[in-house]
């Protein structure tokens, strides 16, 4: 699912939103009939900026801080990544594939980058 | 910044295992929440391409190898084919984590859309790096 989708707030899709019955359905159901599956992969790249940021502002050291941030997102959206439900067959998710391991893969390559370029002693 | 060998083996090695936890505990999540595998491309989801990384295929020699010796039918072929195959497999393993940030590098651009110039940018600079590397080992001007 490439990056290539259009906010979409219908009239349609409003109907199809407010048509659920349990919570997590509706957030669902809100990024991906408008978000087109996209709103969650956004917030949580931002709440890995916050949790960047926040490490940050107690010690500066960006590699370590941003393979921390990635590792902990990494955990947080593979668990977000389990809130599916089935709506007329089709099965619909928080996050998607395509998105849960884009922060994983960043993860891996930062802890690689983080070892690679270690001090002695650090 | 100083690049050592020693800090390339040991980056391969750290790589090597946040794959193999996470590829794990991706499969458990996906049989324990009986997750449906969204997005395929080439006819396969990224798990599929994940587990054809070298490192966990001869991780998967080795666990099939110990699990013949653990279990022997009877015959000592069996014993011996365990232990080759646990041999073969730290071969795999050993060889994988060598290769393991192309392999990767192969299984994401495999799954992902990556414009078709930037895998032979990326490949291009990281020749040059090693490369870099190397001579500076070599010539004895790693600090």
């Amino acid at each position: 699912m490439p990056l290539d989708g259009n906010l979409t707030i219908s009239l349609d899709n409003i109907s199809i939103v407010s048509n659920f019955t349990e919570f997590p359905e509706f957030l669902i159901n809100v990024s991906h009939y408008m978000y087109e599956d996209l709103l969650f992969f956004i917030l949580f790249i931002a709440l890995w900026a916050i949790g960047f940021l926040i490490l940050q502002s107690k010690q500066d050291q960006i590699l370590n801080n941003a393979f921390i941030s990635s590792g902990v997102m990494s955990l947080i959206v593979m668990v977000a990544r389990a809130i599916q439900y089935t709506r007329a067959g089709t099965p619909l998710y928080l996050l998607t594939d395509y998105h849960m391991w884009i922060f994983a893969i960043i993860t891996i390559c930062l802890g690689g980058l983080l070892w690679a370029t270690k001090e002695k002693g650090a | 910044m100083a690049i050592k060998i020693s800090n390339i083996l040991a980056a391969l090695a750290f790589m090597m295992l946040l794959t193999g936890l996470y590829v794990n505990l991706y499969n458990d999540f996906s049989e324990t929440y009986d997750l449906t595998r969204t997005y395929t491309k080439n006819g396969k989801d990224i798990i599929q391409t994940l587990n054809e990384l070298k490192f966990i295929q001869g991780m998967d020699d080795i666990v099939e190898g110990l699990y013949k010796i653990g279990s022997p039918t009877g015959g000592e072929q069996d014993v011996l084919g365990g232990l080759t195959a646990v041999a073969g497999g730290f071969l795999k393993v050993s060889f994988g984590a060598l290769i393991l940030p192309f392999d990767l590098f192969g299984a994401i651009t495999g799954f992902y859309t990556i414009p078709g110039s930037v895998p032979i940018i990326m490949g291009f600079i990281v020749s040059i790096y090693v490369g870099f590397v190397l001579i500076r080992n070599y010539l004895g001007q790693e600090n």
